[in-house]
């Protein structure tokens, strides 16, 4: 099976189960429907990393970037790069409308999405390393560990992501569309460990993995 | 002194606005992510400073400094200081015409995001009162992705300013907006709305915007404007740039004047080179005329049906009238029911939806305009607004997202006289009923007279006759034979001698013959060949869509047959293994497999052998415990449960039908509300929730996403509500969950909670003070049946 089909059944909540085949047949279809739906864009600056009394800041804007958990996954970073990346909202309406008719199939569809999205940040996070020549430390999100999510209003104002990709956040910081991802990137320090080296990973424990008690592929 | 209208300036010149405001304060040192607005207030002079730049570059419009001077990005911030402050400093630097800025609000608009439309209406209103107010020029609202919220600013605008208003939408590079808009459909639906000039900005440069102009020339009656970016954002070195020289870009924005465009300018990365390049190239040019195309056609906000030469499918179905379950479901307030309805009938090709909620006990203009913005969140396809009330009408027309159709007028005085200006303000097809005070003619040529009239009348309101579909009216072929031949013959008689579009309702001729589906599908291939344009129809009747299939076909409008040949070979592959099938699998075996397409069959086979009541206590009940069973032990996983409770659903609505038919109800297991609360807009699995509980036969009170607090409240005490399931999605929403609970138990209200979502926990389930947690829908259902078991 491949390995795109593998995530996407893996976010429905598979863990060892066989996959009959109508529903094999519903995730393909799924994935097919959502790649061809979705509008991924993605928007990206990088920055010098300034240390201020009150925390790390990305040099330039007023954005602060508190916590430990975030100083621990810049460690020895020179610059951060700020990611803002969607699918855009006909991912979501593709999703909403199936929840009307057939509910497993917008679920599937909303696995298929998520899988998309992560796919889209790798692909930004290369283009971010290739940019600026320098390695990612990973990716690391507001309300991952003690990263506020209260970043997200500045965090899109400082991308313009509003104008630049369709990307807004609510008022109880929900990101619009649905299926969108902002992250901090770091630079230049510390490479991202070989996959699933959780110990010596920057977003150790707060990652979305971790989140579902799994490890990154 | 009083300016010189913009409108009558350009009238034979080429209007050119400014560049970019952001590019230039951040080379002056504005810091990323910060309001620039402010600045009109906190340093006026280097906003001024900006604009004399581009005054001196002769720009005739001058943007003032207001793209987000609203109270949603400005806060405390006083909205009217703000503008008024920003068109000060465009005033001050000599602009000859100031327009007030106004972008979009950034945050999404309904159903995608919180914001309701008159709660955008009113941010705007608030703002576009500030510019007039400060003596802005005109109104320009531009880089607005989503038609709907450019609606709700553009009447903000006409209905509290007299000033002229532009308004401008941003296109990707695939040719849409970031909500899936298209320039066809951004041109109806702006031009419907009177808008004064339209056009688009941002995002791309001249060059790859190109074909979004060009479609906007082919359809556009008012002028065209363009305000691009200095070519597309590239990211160099971790910033964004923008390549496109002013050499460069002044020859592509002179190509497109040389096109027919009117009004241009630059967005994202011009500079006042840019715009002083672009006032010496245009020096000289006069306007170049076009001829729009006019068409006859309606559009949701990212879609456009064209009836010109398309034979137009109208579904039927969201009409109470003679339909049992669609008035209970209204009465009721279950909007699911009708979503339903919309969805099979879109998916069924119907290319516009009927939207009537017509019940004498209903507030029809608030449940017409609820029903219509719920439907517009599930479907693409443009809606007709039905209704015989002009307050429904206009309550339908105000929130609908796109221009629709509305049905409809007739050739009544007062019908007219309350009709027509709705549908000129709005932007909207009508539907004209040929009769008037005297009632229907019997003969076709007084109806033909009747639809001239209508024309007439509607030209003195400013509709266009394009947008007119005259409806030549179908009689009972059972109780007025000759009719029929009547209303073809008008239906000819409309097309050749006034060239309009006409519109049938085909069921009614039918009415007291049996097999009506025949004689309504043979009326149909009638009308269609005497030049009918849109029916009126059920389109889940496949009888009525193979004679338009094959219609479209003979009528050399499905070009090579595309469309019938591929729907053909998909029907005759499946059909015959399926009814093989079900006769082999038990009902068990049914819903163990999550086969949804064998469910509703087989229930109704059993139902010759076995009463409702007993085929869910005994075969629903059990299956869905075995399945629930190898849910919990990691047999099967979460998709696979859902596919057996959707076939218990199918199966369920079987029963339902059946016991509304035969009288024998069966009591409520249970009465459980559900919600999604407050800020938290996630709701799929509250919904899979829903689908347990209901296929263990409770009854489910379902309040939906982003539910208020008072709603939980008020609900739970009106229907005496004794349990109750939350969820939230978001660490951020948590707290309103545990608000929602709180203030139930401060009304003295006795209800249990059950609370679940992607981030809760059991110890957020204390935190809350919900009574359960529950890991999943399965256990919500466990949650219910231990609950309703020890209270009885
Ligand atoms: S799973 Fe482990 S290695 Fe992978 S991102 Fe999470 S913490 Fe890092």
């Amino acid at each position: 099976m491949d390995r795109t089909k593998t995530e996407v059944l893996r976010y429905l909540g598979r863990r060892r189960q066989a996959v009959p085949a109508e529903l094999d047949a519903l995730v393909e279809s799924c994935m097919a429907l959502m790649r061809e739906t979705a509008a991924p864009r993605h928007v990206w600056r990088t920055f010098d990393v300034e240390d201020r009394a009150d925390g790390l800041a990305p040099a330039g804007t007023e954005l602060m970037l508190p916590g430990q958990d975030i100083r621990r996954c810049l460690t020895g970073c020179r610059r951060v790069a700020l990611l803002a990346a969607t699918l855009g909202v006909g991912a979501d309406t593709l999703i909403r409308r199936w929840e009307h008719t057939d509910l497993t199939r917008a679920l599937v569809l909303d696995a298929c999405a998520t899988q998309l999205i992560e796919e889209v940040c790798d692909e930004a996070e290369r283009a971010v390393e290739a940019d600026a020549d320098m390695k990612s430390a990973g990716r690391f999100s507001p309300g991952y560990g003690d990263l506020p999510l209260t970043l997200q209003p500045g965090f899109l104002a400082v991308l313009d992501a509003g104008r630049r990709i369709g990307l807004t956040c609510t008022e109880s910081l929900i990101l619009l569309p649905r299926k969108s991802v902002t992250a901090l990137i770091g630079l230049g320090g510390r490479a991202r460990p070989a996959a699933g080296r959780c110990e010596s990973c920057a977003a150790r424990g707060v990652c979305d993995f971790a989140k579902r008690g799994e490890v990154c592929p | 002194m009083t300016p010189p209208d913009v409108r009558a300036w350009m009238r034979d010149r080429i209007l050119l606005f400014d560049g970019a405001m952001g590019t230039m304060l951040q080379q002056r040192g504005l810091t990323p992510g910060a309001l620039p607005e402010l600045l009109n207030i906190e340093a006026p002079e280097v906003v001024t400073g900006v604009h004399e730049a581009y005054v001196e570059a002769g720009a005739d419009v001058i943007t003032a400094n207001t793209f987000q001077a609203h109270e949603l990005k400005l806060g405390a911030a006083s909205v009217e200081a703000v503008v008024a402050a920003g068109v000060g400093c465009a005033r001050a630097a000599g602009a000859r015409f100031v327009a007030l800025d106004v972008g979009p609000l950034g945050q999404l608009l309904a159903p995608m995001g919180p914001v309701g439309f008159e709660r955008a209406y009113e941010v705007f209103r608030r703002q576009v009162r500030a510019g007039a107010a400060a003596g802005a020029d005109l109104i320009l609202i531009e880089t607005m992705s989503d038609p709907y919220e450019a609606k709700a600013a553009v009447l903000a605008a006409r209905e509290n300013t007299d000033l002229p208003v532009f308004c401008s939408m941003t296109f990707q590079e695939d040719g849409r907006t970031f909500v899936g808009c298209d320039p066809l459909t951004a041109t109806v639906l702006l031009q419907g709305l009177g808008v004064d000039a339209l056009g688009v900005n941002c995002s791309l440069g001249p060059a790859l915007l190109a074909p979004v102009v060009e479609t906007m020339l082919t359809y556009a009656r008012e002028p065209v404007l363009v305000q691009a970016n200095a070519g597309l954002p590239v990211i160099r070195d971790g910033q964004t740039v923008y390549e496109t020289g002013p050499e460069a870009y002044a020859d592509e924005v002179v190509k497109l004047v040389r096109r027919g465009v009117r009004i241009v300018g630059g967005c994202c990365g011009t500079t006042p080179a840019y715009i002083r390049l672009l006032r010496a190239r245009i020096e000289g040019l006069a306007p170049v005329a076009v001829t729009p195309r006019r068409v006859t056609a309606c559009t949701s906000g990212t879609r456009t049906v064209i009836l010109n030469g398309a034979t137009t499918a109208i579904g039927e179905r969201l009409n109470p009238t003679g339909k049992k379950k669609m008035q209970a479901a209204l009465r009721a307030g279950d909007v699911g029911y009708l979503l339903g309805e919309a969805v099979a009938q879109a998916q069924a090709g119907a290319d516009v939806l009927d939207v009537n909620v017509s019940l004498p006990e209903l507030d029809e203009p608030a449940v017409l305009a609820k029903v219509v913005r719920e439907v517009q969140g599930v479907t693409d396809v443009p809606l007709q607004i039905d209704s015989a009330d002009p307050a429904a009408l206009e309550a339908g027309l105000r929130v609908y997202n796109g221009k629709p159709i509305v049905n409809s007028v007739n050739g009544k005085r007062t019908a007219m006289e309350a009709v027509f200006p709705l549908v000129k303000k709005y932007g909207a097809l009508l539907v004209c009923l040929t009769l008037d005070e005297e009632g229907i003619p019997p003969t076709a040529a007084a109806r033909v007279d009747i639809a001239r009239r209508l024309r007439d009348e509607a030209r003195r309101y400013g509709v266009p006759e394009e947008d007119l579909l005259i409806d030549c009216l179908v009689l009972t072929v059972s109780a007025q034979q000759a009719q029929v031949q009547e209303t073809l013959a008008a239906v000819r008689g409309v097309k050749a001698e006034l060239g309009l579009h006409t519109v049938l309702g085909v069921s009614n001729v039918s009415f007291g013959l049996p097999e009506r589906e025949a004689v309504n599908a043979g009326f149909l291939a009638a009308a269609l060949g005497a030049g009918l344009d849109a029916a009126i129809l059920n389109p889940l009747s496949a009888r009525y869509r193979e004679v338009l299939d094959v219609f479209r076909v003979l009528n050399n409008e499905d070009k090579g047959a595309a469309h019938y040949i591929e729907t053909r070979a998909a029907r005759t592959k499946d059909a015959p293994a399926a009814s093989a099938e079900a006769r082999v699998l038990s009902l068990a075996e049914i819903i163990a497999q999550g086969r949804r397409d064998l469910a509703a069959g087989a229930v109704r086979a059993r139902l010759e052998a076995v009463s409702p009541l007993d085929i869910i206590d005994r075969e629903f009940i059990p299956a869905l415990d075995e399945v629930g069973r190898r849910f919990e032990s990691g047999e099967i996983f979460l998709p696979q449960l859902m596919q057996s409770a959707q076939a218990v659903q199918e199966g369920f609505a079987v029963i339902k039908d059946h016991m509304t038919r035969t009288g024998c109800g069966r009591e409520s297991r249970g009465k459980i509300l559900l919600a999604t609360v407050q800020g938290d807009i996630h709701d799929i699995g509250k919904n899979i929730v829903r689908m347990l509980l209901e296929n263990y036969g409770y009854d489910v009170v379902d309040l939906g996403k982003d539910v208020p607090i008072r709603t939980v409240v008020d609900t739970i005490r009106a229907q005496g509500i004794r349990l109750a399931g939350l969820s939230a999605l978001m660490t951020t929403t948590v707290k309103s969950m545990k608000d929602t609970i709180a203030a139930v138990r401060a009304a003295g209200l006795p209800c249990t909670f059950m609370v679940g979502g992607a981030v809760l926990s059991p110890d957020y389930a204390d935190f809350v003070g919900a009574d359960h947690y529950a890991k999943d829908a399965m256990e919500s259902v466990a949650i219910a049946n231990e609950y309703f078991s020890a209270k009885s």
